[in-house]
C-alpha cells in the first residue's frame, strides 16, 4: 500500500509520538499531548543541533580568488541572531589585501607595459538575512555521522579599496550580497561554517571619470569559519 | 502540498539536469570577470631620459647626392656647437655658488650634457663590387665612431662625410684656381675638387664607390642596428635581411644599452627598403620598419632630411635630378619620422625664381641639437591617450598637471608639472619637474583604443 504524502507525515508523527509513549503506557498512565497543530508537523522533531533563539559569534578565513588580476586573502569575525531554525541576521566584517595575480604580474612586465587599474580589497562590512531550509545529516565514511544545515543568505555590504596603481586613491564601495553555505555542528555550541558569497559593489574609479566612472565589481569570497552559539533557551 | 515523488528515472534525470545547470549558472555568476580600464606604463621606457644619444647618418651615396653630401658634411659645426662641452658640462661643486651656477647650466643649457656618438653608413645594402660587406654597405659603418670626446668631432665629422662617405663624380667642379691649403673653410662655390684634394688628400676621395641607385634607408639603417648590438633582435634575423650572412661583421657596439639612438637620413629619393610591400595599401607605411626598431631595447627616433615633398598637395616630389618617383616612398620616410617623434625636412629648396637650392643644412642640424635637448624634457608615448587619465610619477612622486598660459603669438607658456603635447604625442616636463638624467619615470595613460595590445590569455 502507498500512503499519500498527508498520510504520511501523520504516520511519521504518530510513530514518533506514540513509539515514546507505548512502552511507558505499560507501566504508567497515559499522558495527554494535546492538540497537534499543522505547524507542529516535521519530518523532524527534535533537531539535535538547534540555532533557535541564539547568537552566533566567530571568525573565518577565506580567500577571493575570482578576479581577473588579483588574489585576495581575508580574515574577519562575524556574529548573528538565529530567531528561529530557519531565519537569522547576521553581521559580518573582514580585511583583507590583494595581491597581484600571475596575469597582472604578466601585464604589468616590460613585455606589455601595462597596468589595469584594479583596486585592491582592504575591507569588507556586511549585514545580511539569513535563511537555513535544510537540515540534514551525512556520514563520513560510515563512522561518524556529521549534522548540517545549508543555507542562503542576502544583504547589504560595503567595501574599502584602494587603487593598485601608484595614486593608490581609495574607493568606497557600497552594494549586495549574496552567497550561500554549510553550517557542519561539532557539537550542541559550535559548528564549522564553510560559505562561498558574492559581494556585488558600485565602485567609483576616478582614473577614469571621464569615460566610465562607474564600475559594477564583484568580490566572490569563499571562508571556511568557526562559530560559537551562546546558551539556548 | 506534499514533496514530489520522483518515481520516474527521467523525472529524476530532468530535475538533476535543472539543478546542474542552476549551478552552473551560479559559479558563472560568481566568477565573472571584473572589468578594469587598462593603462598603458611607459615607465620602462625611462632609458629615454639618459643622457647618451647614438646619433646614426645613413648618407644615400648615389651620384645625385654629392653636392648635398657634401654640404652636409660642412655643416656641421653648428651642430656640434650646440652639443660640445664648453663650459658647465664638466661640473664642479665646492660651493653653494657653484651648485646653484651647476643648476642653472644644467637646466638652461641641456644639450652640453649629452655624451653623443655619431656613425655614417650609407643607403647602400650591397654594391657587389666585392666579396663582403664594404664600410657603408649593409649597414656598416663607414668609419670610425665620432665620440663627443674627441679632438675635433666637425672635422672628424667632415672628413668621414666627403672622404669616406660620399661618392663623387668625376664631374665634380675644380675651381682651377691652384691648390686650397687652408681647408678650414668651404669655399663659396660649394665643394670642388681642390678643396676635396684639401680635406683628404690628394685624390683620396676619388677612393670612393657609387651606392645603388635603389636606396634602402629604412633597411640599411635598421642593418647597422643589428650590428651595434651584442645581442640582435629577431627582426634581423628576417629572410629577407641581408644580416643573416654578414652578421659577423660588427659596428662595435656603436649602440649604447640606454642611449636613445637618433637615425638621420640623409637622402634625395624615396625609400625602396625591401621589407616594405610594394603593393597595397600599405606601400606608403614604414611599419615593418617601426616594428623592427620597436625590438630594441633603444629609444629610436627618426629623423628625415629628403626631397622636397609635401604629401598634402604634391603627387611627386619637386626639384629631383632625373627621373621622378612616387611621392609615396618619401611618405615612408615622412611616416617613420613622424611615428617616432622625429621630424621631416627638404634637402633642397625652391628659391624665389623657381630654381633649386641646397637646403640650409645648419639649420638642419641645428634642428637635431634641439630634438636631442628635448628629448630629456618630453617623453613619447606609445599610443593616443586620454589625456585626461595621464598621471605621471617622477622618484615615487606625482608630478602635478602644469597649467598653461596662451600667449599673443599662439604660444603656450606652463608652470611646473608636466604637460601633454598632442603633436608629438609626448608627455613634456616643466620647471623643476624636468627630470634628471636617470631618473625613475612613470607615466600612466588609457590609451584611446581602450586595448593598448593584443593581450595575454586570461
Amino acid at each position: 500500500m502507498r500512503l499519500a504524502p498527508t498520510h504520511s507525515a501523520a504516520a511519521a508523527i504518530a510513530v514518533a509520538v506514540l513509539g515514546v509513549s507505548v512502552p511507558a503506557a505499560a507501566q504508567e498512565a497515559p499522558v495527554d499531548v494535546g492538540v497537534i497543530k499543522r505547524s507542529d508537523k516535521s519530518v523532524v522533531q527534535k533537531l539535535l543541533y538547534s540555532r533557535e533563539g541564539r547568537i552566533e559569534f566567530g571568525g573565518h578565513l577565506g580567500w577571493m580568488p575570482f578576479d581577473s588580476y588579483t588574489t585576495t586573502p581575508i580574515a574577519g569575525a562575524h556574529g548573528a541572531k538565529h530567531f528561529s531554525e530557519e531565519w537569522g541576521a547576521g553581521v559580518s566584517i573582514h580585511g583583507g589585501y590583494s595581491l597581484k595575480n600571475f596575469t597582472y604580474r604578466q601585464l604589468e612586465s616590460d613585455a606589455y607595459g601595462i597596468q589595469p587599474d584594479a583596486y585592491k580589497h582592504l575591507l569588507g562590512v556586511s549585514a545580511d538575512a539569513q535563511w537555513s531550509p535544510i537540515y540534514a545529516k551525512f556520514s563520513w565514511r560510515g563512522k561518524k555521522v556529521l549534522h548540517h544545515d545549508i543555507y542562503g543568505l542576502a544583504g547589504g555590504t560595503i567595501a574599502i579599496e584602494q587603487a593598485m596603481m601608484p595614486d593608490g586613491t581609495t574607493a568606497t564601495s557600497p552594494g549586495f550580497s549574496l552567497g550561500m553555505g554549510m553550517r557542519i555542528y561539532m557539537d550542541k555550541d559550535s559548528f564549522i561554517k564553510v560559505q562561498i558569497r558574492d559581494d556585488v559593489l558600485i565602485q567609483k574609479r576616478v582614473k577614469t571619470a571621464d569615460t566610465q566612472g562607474t564600475f559594477l565589481k564583484q568580490n566572490v569570497g569563499l571562508t571556511v569559519g568557526y562559530s560559537r552559539l551562546t546558551k539556548g533557551k | 502540498m506534499g514533496p514530489a515523488h520522483l518515481s520516474d528515472p527521467e523525472d529524476f534525470m530532468l530535475l538533476s539536469r535543472n539543478r546542474l545547470l542552476a549551478a552552473l549558472t551560479l559559479v558563472g555568476t560568481f566568477t565573472g570577470c571584473n572589468r578594469y580600464a587598462l593603462f598603458n606604463q611607459a615607465g620602462y621606457e625611462q632609458a629615454a631620459f639618459s643622457n647618451e644619444a647614438d646619433i646614426l647618418f645613413v648618407v644615400d651615396n648615389s651620384s645625385s647626392m654629392s653636392q648635398e653630401a657634401g654640404a652636409l658634411g660642412t655643416s656641421m659645426d653648428a651642430f656640434i656647437s650646440r652639443l660640445t662641452s664648453t663650459d658647465g658640462a664638466v661640473a664642479v661643486t665646492e660651493t653653494l655658488e657653484d651648485a646653484v651656477g651647476n643648476y642653472i647650466t644644467y637646466t638652461q643649457d641641456r644639450g652640453k650634457f649629452l655624451d653623443y656618438k655619431i656613425g655614417i653608413t650609407t643607403t647602400t645594402p650591397d654594391d657587389l663590387a666585392s666579396d663582403g660587406m664594404d664600410p657603408g654597405e649593409g649597414g656598416r659603418l663607414v668609419s670610425a665612431i665620432i665620440e663627443k670626446d674627441d679632438a675635433d668631432v666637425a672635422e672628424a665629422f667632415r672628413y668621414s662625410m666627403l672622404c669616406e662617405t660620399t661618392y663623387w663624380p668625376s664631374d665634380t667642379p675644380r675651381s682651377n684656381s691652384g691648390e686650397i691649403t687652408d681647408c678650414s673653410s668651404t669655399p663659396e662655390e660649394g665643394v670642388t675638387q681642390e678643396f676635396l684634394d684639401c680635406v683628404c688628400g690628394f685624390d683620396e676621395w676619388k677612393t670612393t664607390r657609387e651606392g645603388t641607385g635603389t636606396e634602402e634607408h629604412l633597411e640599411s639603417a635598421l642593418m647597422a642596428l643589428c650590428r651595434s648590438v651584442p645581442n640582435p633582435p629577431e627582426a634581423c634575423y628576417d629572410s629577407l635581411s641581408i644580416f643573416v650572412d654578414s652578421e659577423d661583421i660588427k659596428n662595435d657596439d656603436f649602440i649604447r644599452p640606454d642611449s636613445t639612438v637618433v637615425v638621420v637620413l640623409v637622402t634625395d629619393e624615396g625609400d625602396s627598403s625591401r621589407r616594405i610591400p610594394s603593393t597595397g595599401t600599405e606601400i606608403d607605411l614604414a611599419t615593418p620598419y617601426l616594428d623592427a626598431f620597436a625590438e630594441f631595447d633603444n629609444n629610436i627616433k627618426v629623423v628625415g632630411i629628403g626631397p622636397l615633398y609635401d604629401p598634402a598637395v604634391d603627387s611627386q616630389p619637386r626639384c629631383i635630378d632625373g627621373a621622378g618617383f612616387g611621392g609615396y616612398l618619401v611618405d615612408r620616410i615622412i611616416h617613420a619620422t613622424e611615428q617616432t617623434g622625429g621630424f621631416y625636412r627638404y634637402i633642397v629648396e625652391e628659391d624665389a625664381g623657381a630654381g633649386c637650392v641646397n637646403s640650409d643644412f645648419s639649420t638642419h642640424l641645428d634642428e637635431l641639437g634641439v630634438l636631442l635637448e628635448d628629448l630629456d624634457t618630453s617623453f613619447q608615448l606609445q599610443s593616443i591617450p586620454d589625456i585626461s587619465t595621464i598621471q605621471v610619477w617622477l622618484d615615487g612622486e606625482e608630478v602635478p598637471k602644469a597649467t598653461g598660459t596662451p600667449q599673443g603669438n599662439g604660444d603656450v607658456t606652463y608652470d611646473e608639472g608636466w604637460s601633454y603635447d598632442s603633436a608629438q604625442n609626448a608627455v613634456v616636463f616643466w620647471g623643476k619637474w624636468i627630470p634628471d638624467y636617470n631618473a625613475d619615470v612613470e607615466i600612466f595613460y588609457r590609451p584611446l583604443s581602450d586595448k593598448p595590445r593584443d593581450l595575454p590569455p586570461m
